[in-house]
């Protein structure tokens, strides 16, 4: 959207690239550099493990996905346009592992604590209504804890709309990387944003403030 | 920019990702329009709500080296020594 800045990475990446920075990194992945390698694994395990983390109900499959996720960088470091910011492809191949993992377990039970796999995300105000009749868990509201409360409700959100939460509040990225790394459009990111912030701000009771 | 308008643009405005253009109007509307003034700060009262109450997971330095030991494994596994 912003062209101003979308020229001046443009700019950037045709320059020479920083020693360490992301563009060096993976030119050195891309040519089997093990030490590169380490370099980004390093640089990006902690925030892809956390993001994973909040997309998966089973703690012991996050190992497994973040391991997945870094062989597909690994692996596919020379597919990599560097056009594209590296961060936003990384989390972009965590995603499609988070989704994966998702059709699997649907498959094996039907784990879905919200919406069904594969469903647009329910961006709309009436199956906001609708899941506003299923019932919270039991004495959400009532928890003393509100971190617990909020876990509770944010695993409740539609998978689209909790990955774009989680994406920009906890990973703090712009709503154009995330409209990258979700592969649609801006306006879709931001109404994810506001029907997920309604959501959680109605089961808080936020408005009473 | 109407009241409705500004749901569209309301969070691109708080986290300060607005364009130009919409930036001015938003503004424009925020000091006029108490309603929306109000709800931009709940919203953002909110967003800082859920942000302060979550800290990152430390991932330990055992499974860093777990992890990161098995992916190594595994491509060695899949490439022969070139
Ligand atoms: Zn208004």
């Amino acid at each position: 959207m912003d062209s101003t800045a979308q020229n001046k990475r443009n700019l950037d990446v045709a320059t020479v690239p920083r020693p360490g920075s992301d563009e060096e990194l993976v030119v050195r992945l891309a040519a089997g550099d093990a030490g590169a390698f380490d370099q980004v694994f390093d640089r990006y395990h902690k925030q892809i493990y956390n993001f994973i983390r909040k997309q998966v109900s089973e703690r012991e499959n996050i190992e497994d996905l973040v391991q997945e996720v870094f062989l597909r960088v690994f692996k596919s470091a020379k597919n990599f346009d560097p056009e594209k910011k590296f961060s936003s492809w990384v989390y972009k191949i965590a995603l499609n592992e988070v989704k994966r993992h998702w059709k699997k377990s649907a498959a094996k039970q039907t784990y879905s604590l919200n919406t069904p796999v594969g469903d647009e995300g329910s961006d709309s105000e009436r199956q906001d209504f609708i899941e506003d009749l299923r019932e919270l868990p039991e004495n959400v509201l009532e928890r003393e804890n509100f971190s617990e409360t909020l876990k509770v409700l944010i695993d409740r959100l539609p998978d689209k709309q909790r990955t774009v939460v989680i994406l920009k509040i906890y990973h703090e990225l712009t709503f154009e990387e995330i409209s990258e790394i979700c592969e649609c459009p801006l306006s879709t990111v931001l109404s994810r944003m506001r029907y997920a912030v309604n959501k959680l701000r109605r089961w808080l009771g936020v408005d009473e403030d | 920019m109407d009241c409705k308008k500004i749901q569209d643009v309301i969070f691109n405005f708080v986290y300060g990702e607005s364009s130009e253009a919409e930036l001015l109007a938003t503004r424009d509307h925020l000091e006029k329009c108490g309603d929306c003034a109000r709800e931009k700060q709940v919203i953002e009262k909110l967003l800082d709500k859920i942000k302060n109450c979550e800290a990152q997971e430390t991932v330990t330095e055992d499974c860093r080296d777990r992890m990161l030991s098995k992916i190594k494994n595994s491509l060695a596994g899949e490439e022969p020594a070139s």
